[in-house]
């Protein structure tokens, strides 16, 4: 039996960008399975999606590099210093603020057992900056080796998209893509994996089934497996 | 060619630049594209200085090098030839009535011409002329300390890498310390308000130039600074520092500003997948791998549906 894993986007941001216990299980479950797809909808939306998110977090790190340069004169950063950066040159971050704050957090507890220079924590926002376009499933030869793009031409479902229940952006594309992938000959068995359990999983408002029993029940899909993260570990 | 009867005060003034210069060198030197600019820059700002430069008229901008003549060679009495060396720029051969133009503003552009033939007549390459042409008319402090980090980074030698590496006990610390201060300067003296357009780029052209330093590449260095400067003269500079341009020329420039970004950024981009190839593992994300992770999930839920 040949078994065919389609992945949504957010499993492909796990594998590739983060970089905690949820990538692991994301990684796990893509080196596990030797035939995870991923449909033309899903590469495309990855591909914007993880560039947005790469270019947004590694210019506000860079920005915020750009203040801490100007604003802060010593050239010790002291305990008093690092707070009066998280007080003062946070405020501006946005998306980067959680993990710079942690940062500082981290920064602020070594400042009491030894010297922390200025120029230190201008390079480790450089170096922040850069890690933020690193590959996190490099040592598994990188995303691209992980997974499969699916080719082939995929002809429309109407029957099946007009029964359809999730209407989400790009989900029901997505949905009859993986539908297409079930239907060929080259699967028997499709597993569509999905960090998305709200539009792909569960029962929406006073929809009449869920919306996993809709989809299983309207495509050829046989199974949802739900990557999202709990924050359980 | 133009009718002679169209060459006014500009066409005479680069007309003037490339005959007095033959005449003081016996016509030993040549010019080339880049030093007829500066040279036709430096005489509007003398005749600038003399209340005369709105009689002249000529056009130009700022572009990669320092102000450049805009307009069709034959419009301005010249003809450009490319040689292996460039584009050698030389006089048509007209006689001095040809220009209509009055007498005394003749008279100011022959001796601004031989003054600048006599001061550079004996200056060989580009270097000097572009060097002095940013010391004095640079139009913000960023375009010139620019030019001074473009300078630092050509002397800069390849294999002082693997020496440094060698001498810090194997620490990569590349030529970081010697472009890091030339980077510091450049972000604090950017204008955010009057480039604002290639603000973006900017930040992520110091991110990529910071970490290709910390490795040393100083062929990727050089090269993206090219680059950089060429996205920035034609997003920001021609469009900010210009003389006497039509405005529709100028309009056009607007309009193409994306289009030059974006080459960029494909660009950047490519040097970006080097550095980062190339780069010393370092962990910093890592130690903060909860926040970071929640935040990327989050982004990608947010932009999304």
């Amino acid at each position: 039996m040949t078994e065919g894993f389609v992945l949504d986007t957010g499993v492909l941001i796990g594998v590739s960008v983060e970089n905690d216990t949820h990538h692991n299980e994301c990684v796990e479950y893509v080196v596990e399975r030797s035939d995870c797809y991923v449909t033309p909808t899903v590469e495309a939306e990855f591909q914007r999606k993880e560039a947005e998110i790469r270019t947004t977090l590694s210019e506000e790190i860079s920005e915020h590099r750009h203040d801490v340069s100007q604003e802060v004169d010593q050239e010790v950063a002291s305990d008093g210093v690092i707070s009066w950066i998280e007080t003062n040159l946070l405020e501006s971050v946005d998306n980067a603020y959680r993990c710079l704050k942690a940062y500082y957090e981290n920064k602020r507890r070594e400042a009491r057992f030894r010297r922390i220079d200025k120029l230190e924590i201008i390079s480790d926002l450089e170096e922040m900056e850069m890690e933020t376009w690193e590959d996190a499933a490099a040592t598994h030869g990188g995303v691209s080796e992980l997974v499969s793009n699916w080719d082939g031409p995929i002809p429309s479902y109407p029957d099946v998209e007009r029964e359809l229940l999730i209407c989400e952006g790009d989900d029901p594309v997505v949905c009859i893509e993986a539908h297409h992938i079930a239907t060929t000959s080259e699967v028997t068995r499709t597993e569509l994996a999905t960090t998305n359990p709200v539009h792909f999983i569960r029962r929406v408002d006073d929809e009449d089934e869920t919306r996993e029993e809709n989809i299983l029940r309207v495509t050829e899909i046989d199974e949802i497996a739900d990557l999202s993260w709990d924050g359980s570990i | 060619m133009a009718d002679s009867s169209d060459f006014g005060p500009d066409a005479f003034l680069c007309h003037q630049v490339l005959r007095q210069m033959e005449r003081a060198s016996d016509g030993k030197k040549t010019v080339y594209e880049t030093e007829f600019n500066k040279l036709c820059f430096l005489a509007y700002k003398e005749l600038e200085e003399e209340g005369l430069a709105d009689e002249v008229r000529l056009p130009m901008h700022w572009y990669q090098f320092g102000m450049k003549v805009w307009g069709q060679p034959d419009a301005l009495a010249v003809l450009y030839n490319a040689d292996n060396r460039g584009t050698k720029v030389i006089p048509q051969t007209l006689s001095d009535s040809a220009f209509s133009l009055r007498d005394e503003l003749k008279e100011a552009i022959h001796r601004v011409a031989r003054q600048l033939a006599g001061e550079y007549k004996f200056t060989f390459g580009t270097d000097v002329i572009v060097d002095d042409s940013y010391d004095e008319y640079a139009p913000t402090p960023f375009v010139k300390s620019y030019h001074e980090y473009r300078r630092t980074i050509e002397e800069l030698e390849p294999g002082q890498q693997s020496l440094a590496n060698f001498v810090d006990s194997g620490s990569a610390k590349g030529h970081i310390s010697t472009v890091r201060p030339h980077l510091e300067t450049l972000v604090s003296e950017y204008p955010k308000s009057t480039y604002n357009e290639a603000y973006a780029e900017f930040k992520q052209w110091d991110s990529v130039t910071r970490q290709l330093a910390k490795t040393g590449d100083v062929d990727a260095l050089i090269e993206l600074s090219k680059a950089f400067w060429k996205m920035f003269s034609r997003v920001e500079l021609r469009i900010h520092h210009n003389v006497d341009i039509p405005s529709e020329t100028v309009a056009d420039w607007i309009m193409e500003r994306e289009q030059h970004k974006q080459e960029f950024r494909s660009q950047l981009a490519e040097y970006r997948q080097i550095a980062v190839a190339n780069r010393e593992q370092t962990n910093h994300l890592e130690q903060v791998s909860d926040e970071y992770s929640e935040t990327v999930r989050n982004m990608a839920r947010d932009e999304s549906r």
